[in-house]
């Protein structure tokens, strides 16, 4: 998980923002609770891919991933 | 038979039913019969629009709007009826639904409202302002649960797409038969319009496609909302042009 977020108030933040799409695929690609948005939220070609996940709530550079929390 | 633009917002909460489900199914329901929608000459495309995204704005996860035009003879009291008892039978428990009903034929101040929802792509709006506004060119602006934050995208949702420059078509188009997703297939031009109900095939530039141009298609074969018109985004490469990918897809 380290390799891809950061620990930001308990959630995991992304590190390489919006448009970095091999580092949200392969991040999904190793995560157990990948789990497919509305296809009209997709932003990424390939459908494993934590931009496309129901579980990613974005920001202004990047997004947080509602679903892993990190431990405190 | 009267023109309507409907809007909706902040309806959804993760693992629910989005907001543009649910707005396909009040236009659905707002279209008393097939003859109806026969008889009317607007394509009922539902479009998203994207919001601010901003840490004030409490939005489930990506703060996009959804707006349809209905033709319809219904009244405006059994329209809203229709739209108030569906939104309270399928918005998730934790959302803040807004909707916003404007009458197309009415004389509202377009440059104001379209004004609205370009600034809510940028700066983080109030309710108290989308209510005023709203009241000012009298379009219906209401709450449905929650917080009511849902009346700010409802409001920003019609000016978007008024703006007639904004918003991705909801949903997907069904060309031909495809043994799989990756395959592609060459239509042309004419051929995607009369498959699809678009109305034109328009270039990342803006250059609007000729009928007889050849186009290679594949993957997810998706529309936007630009130069008021339901569009196919298509993109140049090696001098063949390709449907546009959902990277391409995003900033609209």
């Amino acid at each position: 998980m380290q390799q891809w977020f950061t620990q930001v108030d308990g959630l995991w933040q992304f590190k390489f923002g919006v448009e970095d799409h091999p580092f949200a695929r392969e991040a999904a690609a190793s995560c157990q609770v990948f789990l497919s948005d509305d296809e009209d939220e997709h932003t990424d070609n390939v459908l494993r891919s934590c931009y496309n996940c129901m579980y990613r709530r974005w920001q202004p550079s990047s997004f947080q991933c509602y679903k892993s929390r990190a431990k405190p | 038979m009267k023109a309507w633009l409907i809007c909706i917002d902040d309806t959804d909460d993760i693992g629910t039913k989005g907001t543009g489900e649910i707005a396909e199914e009040i236009a659905e329901k707002l279209t008393l019969s097939q003859a109806e929608l026969l008889d009317s000459n607007c394509p009922r495309f539902v479009t998203r629009h994207q919001l601010f995204v901003h840490p004030d704005i409490p939005y489930t996860s990506h703060n996009s709007a959804m707006c349809f035009k209905v033709e319809t003879a219904l009244s405006f009291d059994e329209i809203k009826a229709i739209c108030v008892a569906h939104l309270k039978q399928e918005s998730a428990a934790a959302s803040d639904p807004g909707l916003a009903i404007l009458d197309l034929d009415s004389d509202y101040d377009i440059k104001r409202l379209i004004a609205f929802g370009q600034q809510a792509k940028v700066e983080v709006k109030t309710k108290s302002q989308a209510y005023v506004l709203a009241k000012e060119l009298a379009i219906d602006l209401s709450e449905h649960g929650g917080t009511g934050q849902g009346v700010i995208g409802a409001l920003a949702g019609l000016g978007l797409r008024l703006s007639g420059q904004d918003g991705r078509v909801k949903g997907q188009f069904k060309l031909v038969k495809r043994q799989s997703e990756s395959d592609e297939v060459q239509l042309s031009v004419a051929q995607v319009l009369a498959l699809t109900g678009l109305q034109a095939v328009i270039s990342l530039d803006g250059e609007i496609l000729a009928d007889e141009q050849l186009l290679n298609l594949s993957g997810k074969i998706k529309a936007v909302y630009i130069q008021h018109q339901f569009a196919l985004l298509v993109s140049q490469e090696d001098g063949r042009w390709l449907n546009a990918t959902k990277q391409q897809l995003k900033p609209y």
